[in-house]
């Protein structure tokens, strides 16, 4: 099955899942960061430009700076992100899923230069395009991967309905599926859901349509335990 | 549609998710999705470079027509991708053949004049193609769908149209570095566009690249617009629900036939059971009128089950010889391991290579000089980088040092680390105002009581109390007894012998539940003042 998941297994074998984030909203975010960069350089330019060729070589050094460590500086601090990767919902992580450290922030924005050539980060589209983690020759190196901090846009909720005892115990995958039917109810029509709870009349008490889908959401609502 | 054969996981996903599953599907299925889409388009695209481009020298032209003509090569791209979904990417040659179909001129009309203008294309084309509506459900229907998922998709048409831009001018870039220098030199920039053969051949190469990275990127785009689909449909329809629930369904009606199965033959063995005793009956019934011949029966029944076992055990043998055999070919099995072959890059040994003596050409030497001189100038560049970080390194060298002097600085001068002891050790709460005034009183009155836990703890308490802030012993928040009785030996020995000794008995008392003594407690109560009483009455008074 083809998906864009990267799986990590924990050493307590807790399997994880991280979600890399492809070249488009990276682009967009690096944009941003571009953007934050100029903003600072041109605010200081004006005051250091009133320092003549002192103030030039000031403002180079600060270029410098912003060029090669803004990242680095705010995936390590800030929560591995910069302002336009937490615009766009991205964070950097260790591709075991730990946070990002100096080293590995420091590698994989210095071969920035890499990923630049020939002009324009060239070798950087292209490499994010092929690689199947949609990362960069500096995440490669780093072993670094880009993800969506919050994939799913927030917590799962379940429609509230009064809970119902299963006359039998439920496996697990009977109980995964019946929880995302429940969370997925509210954005579902009526029809559908009730198209749905056809599908097994067994859990629906043989019940049919509209009774058939209510009565999985109130077996849904008993396995998180809303059993008052 | 058949849910089961898609070949992409089906979960919820956010907008950009989908996106990029579009360029992992098109990557996926590179072979299929770029020889039926290039099939098509290099055709066109080499037709109208040719004429417009080159022929009546006008590169914008050509490049404004093949953008224009996009929603017409897409559906090529659509037609490959959406049978891909579910592993069947058709062939260049039942591409070809569905063209027809796919570029009618009534499907393009509209899409190439009215809404050719529009940043959700990609998301529109699907639902226009795959869903076959026309008129107001066509247009209610589209609109449904970009409720969500809208705006991603603008912001992919226009991403997706800045990399093609910063490919190409990549691309350029590329182009110019391999120029040689020699070249590079004798052009004169400022002139340079005003020479309008120049300026027209310097279009024409970007016009070239720009087709080039449009026809590598598009299906990326196209594919990225599909999954923007396919995942709002996911969002509306819950097609990952629907399987699971149909694996459950499968699953409970597979219990349901086994469960049936089991309960018929359940039915066939107590039909048996209830058969057999019956039959051994008759036998006995029977066995008066059989006595009258019993050395004939006789040997036919010792036989019997011999003539059973024999080809049991044939069988048997069988099996073990076969065994070895079945086991190799079990072992071939794909989950036992496979061979895997490595490529490794190695030097050729020259000596055995008898190729003709090669000449090095000319201007690939002069290439390679320029290449080394360009080389050079680098590491000029990074020497002077390198002496910029040499400095740093000294600083942060430096830096490091005067940390670390400081640091053992404060470990010389005792009084500079003394910190106020802490409220808890150990599990014990050793603030001085939380003990009473006499502590030996209190605890022989607890021990007069049979308290004789609460008398030991308080001894115990009030002697870490007196030591951390009379005696100003180190300990630290997370000591545990142990370690409170190591530091004890470190800073105040003389209380050492008594502490331990005290220690030892709490500690049997409390976690082996021992019982001790009351003369031992009277005996440790008698003590205790010796070591800690004066003080605590300073300290309290």
């Amino acid at each position: 099955m083809l998906d864009t998941l990267r799986p990590v297994t924990t050493p307590e074998l807790i399997e994880l899942q991280l979600h890399p984030a492809g070249l488009m909203p990276r682009s967009l975010a690096w944009m941003i960061d571009m953007a934050v960069r100029m903003g600072i350089t041109m605010a200081l330019g004006v005051p250091l430009s009133a320092l003549g060729r002192f103030g030039g070589g000031l403002l180079l050094l600060v270029y410098f700076l912003l060029e090669w460590f803004y990242p680095v500086f705010f995936e390590v601090l800030g929560d591995g992100a910069t302002p336009g990767k937490r615009s766009l919902g991205l964070k950097v992580l260790n591709d075991d899923g730990t946070p990002v450290g100096w080293g590995p922030s420091l590698t994989r924005n210095l071969l920035r230069a890499a990923d630049f050539l020939p002009v324009g980060y060239g070798l950087g589209i292209v490499s994010m395009l092929l690689h199947r983690e949609f990362r960069r020759l500096g995440d490669i190196v780093a072993g670094t991967v880009v993800v969506y901090r919050d994939a799913l846009g927030g917590l799962p909720a379940i429609a509230n309905a009064p809970a119902l005892a299963p006359e039998e115990p439920l496996d697990r995958m009977t109980q995964r599926a019946l929880l995302a039917f429940a969370e997925r109810a509210n954005s579902l029509t009526p029809a559908r859901q009730e198209e749905l709870a056809d599908l097994v009349p067994f859990l629906a008490d043989q019940g049919r349509g509209q009774h058939g889908a209510a009565r999985l959401i109130g077996l849904a609502n008993y396995l998180v335990g809303r059993r008052t | 549609m058949e849910l089961e054969r898609l070949s992409i996981e089906l979960r919820p996903r956010n907008a950009w998710e989908a996106l990029d599953l579009g360029v992992r599907l098109t990557i996926q299925h590179a072979r299929a999705v770029y020889a039926s889409w290039l099939a098509v388009t290099l055709p066109c695209a080499l037709l109208i470079i040719g004429v417009f481009g080159i022929g009546m020298q006008h590169p914008g032209w050509a490049m404004l027509l093949m953008w224009w003509l996009r929603p017409a090569f897409d559906r090529v791209v659509l037609h490959v991708v959406s049978h891909a979904v579910f592993d069947e990417a058709p062939s260049v040659r039942a591409t070809l053949r569905a063209l027809p179909r796919l570029l009618s001129p009534r499907s393009l009309l509209g899409a190439l004049t009215l809404r050719r203008i529009g940043t959700q294309r990609s998301l529109r084309t699907p639902v226009e193609m795959l869903e076959g509506l026309h008129g107001p459900a066509a247009r209610q229907r589209r609109t449904l769908i970009a409720r969500r998922v809208g705006g991603a998709a603008t912001w992919q048409c226009i991403a997706w149209l800045m990399l093609e831009v910063i490919l190409t001018l990549s691309l350029f870039g590329l182009c110019v570095l391999l120029v040689p220098r020699e070249i590079m030199e004798q052009v004169n920039w400022d002139t340079l566009f005003r020479q309008d053969d120049k300026v027209r051949f310097i279009g024409q190469l970007a016009m070239v690249l720009y087709v080039a990275c449009h026809l590598a990127l598009e299906p990326m785009y196209v594919a990225g617009g599909f999954m923007l689909y396919l995942k709002r449909r996911n969002d509306l329809e819950a097609w990952d629900v629907e399987l699971q629930l149909r694996r459950i369904a499968q699953r409970h009606a597979a219990a349901n036939a086994g469960a049936a199965l089991f309960s018929m033959l359940l039915a066939l063995c107590i039909a048996m059971s209830v058969c057999v005793p019956t039959r051994t009956s008759a036998a006995e019934g029977a066995q008066p009128y059989t006595e009258e011949a019993p050395d004939a029966s006789a040997p036919v029944d010792e036989e019997a089950p011999r003539r059973n076992a024999e080809p049991e055990d044939m069988a048997r043998t069988g099996a073990i010889d076969n065994a070895s055999a079945k086991l190799k070919q079990i072992m071939q099995r794909p989950e036992f391991g496979k061979d895997e072959k490595h490529s490794v890059l190695r030097w050729r040994n020259t000596d055995t290579d008898d190729d003709k003596p090669w000449n090095f050409p000319d201007w690939l030497g002069n290439w390679l000089l320029g290449l080394g001189k360009l080389l050079a100038g680098l590491g000029k560049m990074l020497a002077a980088l390198g002496r910029v970080g040499g400095w740093l390194l000294i600083a942060c060298l430096a830096l490091a040092v005067l940390y670390v002097i400081m640091r053992y600085a404060r470990g010389w001068s005792r009084v500079a680390r003394r910190t106020p002891p802490p409220a808890e050790l150990a599990g014990f709460d050793i603030r001085p105002q939380s003990l009473p005034p006499d502590v030996p009183a209190a605890a022989r009155q607890l021990l007069r009581e049979g308290r004789t836990r609460e008398a030991m703890s308080l001894l115990f308490r009030g002697a870490l109390s007196v030591l951390a802030h009379r005696d100003h012993v180190p300990f630290t928040r997370g000591d545990t007894e142990g370690d409170c009785l190591d530091r004890v030996r470190q800073h105040a020995n003389a209380r050492f012998v008594y502490l331990a000794r005290l220690l030892g008995k709490w500690q049997e008392l409390a976690y082996a539940h021992r019982i001790i003594a009351a003369s031992d407690v009277e005996t440790l109560c008698n003590e205790w003042p010796r070591h800690f009483a004066a003080q605590t009455e300073k300290s309290h008074g």
